[in-house]
């Protein structure tokens, strides 16, 4: 049951457009209203760090921008000549049409549009991702099963296994901001013990190649609580492919070291290769740390020991274990943001506090980010530690006002430009903490010593 | 699937192609539990006033009708779920979603249109 | 001289009202003689990429009202909000010199379940949480394609609502499916604006003169001030009562007439308040026309030559010195119907030569206008006849071929998502937004300076051009029509 927003922290089913323009070369098609494909991106670009058009994306998303009339009376008509003119117009591997609001009622006929203009060379799946449906996780999901139902299921139904190779479902384009850095980081890591990889989606991934190259995968790794779990299970039902699910994305030493471990056992890749990977990441970034150990020990009295996380499932559930297992900062409030069911939400919530006993009572579901701004002012009111929130733009006046240290790491985050940044694996968890540390300094420096107490502190928010 | 009837208007029987201002009767057609499109009656249309529309330029367009007649017709097809009809103005059209009446526009033959709408219909649950 | 525009729920749509069209490409005289017996001039496209719709301008106008409150009754898609709305409402109140204020909009997010039940509970409740957070002075309903096909009745639950929290509540029916022409929703936006807030004037203020722009800056305080008026700046950061005012004012003019057509319109109807008949202030002529037209519905007849006469002293030798600067360089514009004949205005004063001219819709009739009167036709007087000329609703596919033969040196675009089109191909693009900047004499010198600093770009945007590959096959970019 859907509640009012005041802060969006998604979009609409629709939204998954961007899943599909995330697959290299794969060309989405819009069949809606005429503002369904432009607002959504809209919302994700101004809301993901400026992250544009891309190869064929934004203004130039072939719609049958159509009118309710036109679904009733013809809308197969147009759907069908828009998929053919932009077989013509733009050049793809696969076009995935995805139906909206006005079309979302005649959903199986997008389907059967869809197979009707079906090539060989020029695959077309369509999915009914009317906005109502439900939010863009839901929609990302619903992609997910269409290009597999609908093109690898019939095109590839018999498996070549390939020992090594394995498919990753993992982060949920644009709408986690950081998709691109986090999936070459994840790749990056999985080669580096041997794996062959089928990333799937961003820079790195081949594109359609991959996957048509699905079922020939040895298994499949989700990485995430809920969106994508559908997907491996399916493939599981179709291929036979085992699949691993680990719900935390890595970020840290901890938590990279044990998923590389996991992957590393499950994989059943040589445990020697998995060890001298993770000894020598290890080395490297106990080095970093420990020299940024004079950072924590001068200014210990001031770090932030409070953390507020307003992050969907997947990052939210990184953040959370990351933050207050590694860096030991104490569990007040994670406002799971994507709507998950009440089986997703109390799955995420198990992981987390069977971990951490610390986070049990403090996880909610909550999608409206302007009533999880509510809770954290009411819980640090009466609070005078030193927070830190895992937030997004929404949250600048927030963090101000409490003095609090604020990384963006949800949509929107509509003031900064993210390109290849992420905060996954080794790497990824440093560069967090440089961020979440020189939070402190962010109004001017502190002295170490009980002046810091006094330091001036700003009129009004600079950017709220 | 319930039964569901549909209002249509036209000159001849045959095709949909006549205005809002246009209209003289309705031609009454119920769609069966078999999908099927079957005529039931003509009903006349209540007396109006209608100023014809003017081209362009005038603030709200199309025609200017009386909106108690308008209502008045509402009940005349209180018992269709559409109204089937070339063109009608924004304003008369909402006021006939308000009473039920959802308004489709289109012209072209009229069995065509109703078999599209059936299954339409027959998906959307509307 | 009432008319009946009030009666009426709905406003009518432009594709009916005005004609408008989506489609042309020829001379711009061409397109004027099709506008002047209302005859298309060419088929709809078989295949287009995606639009805009006007819920989306609706929003501009409704989202940006001080003290209001907007409910977007549909599912999350349509509500797109971000801290961006809230970057601009404050960035532009600090420029008019008003305590900046927060957007004040929610979503009643429809779902599923409410397409089958009905979500008049939902935009109900939404409508209560609007009035218990925000405190509002109004709140505005925003329609959408789901809620339109589920058959909420909108109108009966703003009139119920109004009763009971003693605000209006304005519905605006803005579903984006209703029109191809997305400007409708600015129509849609002001209809709801004039049956339930606009009231009847208690008094006429002589010297006060209706702007409808966007969040525009304060550039009209002087200009009008010239002839001892002042700017009534309308709708976005105005407050609720100056809207209920906007019926005493001396008369109404605007940014772009796109814009202002339907209610400029109105308002002389319904509260006569007199609509100047000239085009925006772009362009020295233009700007001419302009204070001519004012000058007469305001009294001021006696000092507006002077004051024409001192501001060309003032400003043509500035603009002279601009031109020089900006001697052979060649133009495309790309922006809304209107005001891309703003544009094309203000850029021929400054000597540029227009490669060509694309707007993104093209209305053949304006509100209370004979067939003679368009911005169009002023545009071709003080500009003279574009050779390349086309309508097209974005299209990047079509315009790419456009752009590629005529290869201008810079571009002048207004509309979201356009400017990477000529960045992509190496094109600076400056990108228009709230366009008060650009009126009046200064303004001239304004777009001026702008554009000197916008072709430094044009080394960065090489890289970009180098670096790109763009989606189109092969045989599109060889085949010789525009569109299909």
């Amino acid at each position: 049951m859907s509640k009012i927003i005041e802060q969006a922290k998604y979009t609409c089913a629709l939204g998954a457009q961007q899943s599909v323009l995330a697959i290299p070369r794969a060309i989405p098609i819009i069949h809606a209203g005429p503002g369904c494909s432009s607002r959504q991106f809209m919302f994700v670009s101004n809301g993901s760090g400026f992250q544009g058009e891309g190869y064929a994306g934004g203004g130039q998303i072939p719609s049958t921008n159509s009118s309710q009339s036109e679904v009733v009376f013809g809308g197969e008509k147009k759907l069908a000549d828009t998929i053919e003119g932009a077989k013509k117009v733009i050049d793809g591997d696969l076009y995935v049409v995805l139906s909206g609001c006005t079309a979302g009622i005649v959903g199986d006929d997008v389907k059967q549009v869809a197979a009707e203009a079906y090539e060989d060379d020029k695959p077309v799946v369509g999915v009914d991702t009317a906005g109502f449906r439900g939010n863009n996780y839901k929609g990302h999901e619903i992609v997910l099963e269409g290009i597999l139902n609908q093109f690898i299921y019939i095109d590839f139904p018999k498996a070549n296994v390939r020992k090594g190779l394995v498919n990753v479902f993992s982060v949920v384009p644009y709408q986690n901001p950081f998709w691109r850095g986090d999936l070459e980081e994840i790749k990056r890591l999985l080669e580096s013990i041997g794996l062959e990889v089928n990333i799937l989606f961003g820079y790195e991934s081949d594109g359609v190649s991959e996957w048509k190259d699905i079922p020939n995968a040895q298994f499949n790794l989700l990485i995430s609580p809920w969106v994508g779990l559908n997907a491996v299970k399916s493939l599981e039902k179709k291929y036979g492919t085992p699949y691993l699910h680990i719900p935390t994305l890595p970020i840290g030493l901890k938590n990279t070291s044990s998923f590389l471990r996991t992957v590393g056992e499950f994989a059943k890749v040589d445990k020697d290769k998995v060890e001298e990977v993770v000894a020598y990441e290890e080395k490297k970034y106990k080095q970093y740390f420990v020299a940024f150990g004079d950072l924590l020990a001068d200014f210990a009295s001031y770090l932030p020991y409070h953390l507020y996380v307003a992050n969907d499932s997947l990052y939210g559930l990184a953040f959370a274990d990351f933050l207050s297992n590694e860096l030991g900062i104490t569990p007040k409030l994670f406002a799971i943001t994507d709507e998950p069911d009440n089986k997703s939400k109390d799955f995420v919530i198990n992981t987390l506090v069977s971990k951490n006993a610390e986070w049990d009572g403090k996880v909610v579901a909550e999608g409206d980010n302007r009533v999880i701004q509510d809770l954290i002012y009411q819980i640090i009111k009466k609070e005078d530690t030193k927070s830190l929130i895992i937030g997004s733009s929404w949250d600048n006046e927030l963090a101000f006002e409490t003095d609090s240290i604020l990384i963006k790491a949800g949509m929107p985050i509509s003031d900064k430009v993210i390109i290849n940044k992420s905060y996954v694996g080794y790497k990824g968890g440093l560069t967090l903490i440089e961020e979440i540390y020189s939070g402190l300094f962010e109004k001017g420096m502190i002295t170490n010593t009980t002046h810091a107490d006094k330091d001036l502190k700003e009129k009004t928010c600079p950017n709220a | 699937m319930d039964t569901i009837r549909i209002a249509v208007v036209s000159s001849n029987g045959i095709d949909v192609d006549l205005h809002f201002g246009q209209a003289k009767e309705f031609i009454i057609y119920e769609i069966g539990k078999n999908g099927l499109a079957n005529k039931l009656e003509i009903r006349p249309i209540p007396e109006k006033t209608i100023h014809p529309a003017q081209e362009g330029g005038r603030s709200g367009g199309c025609c200017f009708h009386d909106d108690g007649k308008i209502e008045d017709m509402a009940k005349t097809i209180s018992d269709c779920g559409y109204l089937l009809i070339e063109k009608i103005g924004n304003h008369p059209g909402r006021l006939l979603q308000r009473e039920g009446i959802y308004v489709l526009e289109k012209s072209g033959n009229i069995e065509e249109l109703l078999g599209k709408i059936s299954q339409y219909y027959i998906k959307n649950k509307l | 001289m009432s008319s009946d525009a009030l009666k009426l729920t709905e406003v009518e749509v432009r594709d009916r009202r005005l004609k408008s069209i989506l489609s042309f490409n020829g001379k711009a005289s061409e397109l004027q003689e099709y506008s002047r017996q209302l005859k298309k001039p060419e088929k709809d496209r078989c295949f287009s990429q995606c639009g805009d719709c006007a819920q989306m301008c609706a929003a501009t106008v409704t989202y940006h009202i001080k003290g209001a409150a907007v409910v977007v009754h549909s599912p999350m898609g349509c509500f797109a909000n971000t801290p961006n709305n809230n970057e601009a409402t404050k960035h532009a109140a600090l420029e008019r010199g008003i305590e900046p204020f927060k957007v004040q909009t929610i979503c009643s997010n429809i779902s599923e379940k409410d397409t089958i039940y009905g979500g008049i509970k939902k935009l109900n409740d939404a409508v209560h949480t609007a009035y218990e957070r925000f405190n509002p002075t109004v709140i505005f309903i925003q329609s959408s394609c789901a809620a339109g096909i589920v058959g909420d009745d909108i109108e009966s639950v703003a009139e119920e609502l109004t009763d009971e929290l003693g605000i209006p509540i304005v519905p605006v029916f803005c579903e984006g499916f209703k029109s191809k022409i997305w400007s409708s929703g600015f129509d849609a936006a002001y209809h709801g604006i004039l049956r339930k807030v606009v009231k009847e004037p208690k008094e006429k203020k002589k010297d006060l003169v209706n702007i409808f722009n966007f969040l525009g800056s304060d550039t009209f305080t002087p200009i009008l001030g010239k002839l001892g008026l002042r700017p009534n700046y309308l709708v976005p950061l105005a407050d609720v009562e100056t809207i209920e005012k906007m019926s005493e004012a001396a008369c109404s003019t605007h940014i772009c007439e796109t814009l202002g057509t339907y209610i400029t319109k109105v308002l002389e109807d319904e509260y006569g308040v007199p609509k100047v008949h000239a085009p925006a202030p772009y362009g020295v002529e233009w700007t001419d026309k302009w204070y001519r037209e004012v000058a007469r519905l305001t009294g001021k007849e006696d000092i507006v030559e002077d004051v024409i006469k001192s501001e060309h002293e003032r400003v043509l030798p500035e603009i002279e010195k601009i031109r020089k600067e900006l001697e052979g360089k060649k133009v495309y514009i790309f922006a809304g119907d209107s005001y891309a004949h703003n544009i094309a205005s203000v850029v021929s004063d400054l000597g540029l030569e227009i490669s060509g001219v694309t707007t993104l819709h093209h209305d053949m009739r304006t509100d209370g206008e004979d067939s003679e009167h368009s911005t169009l036709q002023e545009m071709i007087d003080v500009a003279g006849d574009i050779d390349r000329f086309t309508v097209c609703n974005k299209q990047p596919y079509e315009v790419i071929k456009i752009l590629k033969e005529l290869k201008p040196d810079f571009m002048i675009v207004r509309h979201m998502n356009m400017t990477i089109l000529g960045g992509k191909l190496g094109i600076p693009c400056l990108l228009e937004g709230e366009i008060n900047v650009s009126a009046g004499y200064d303004g001239i010198v304004t777009t001026g300076k702008r554009i000197k600093h916008l072709l430094n770009a044009k080394k960065i945007l090489g890289t970009l051009a180098e670096y790109n590959e763009f989606p189109y096959t092969d045989w599109w970019m060889n085949e010789e029509k525009l569109y299909f």
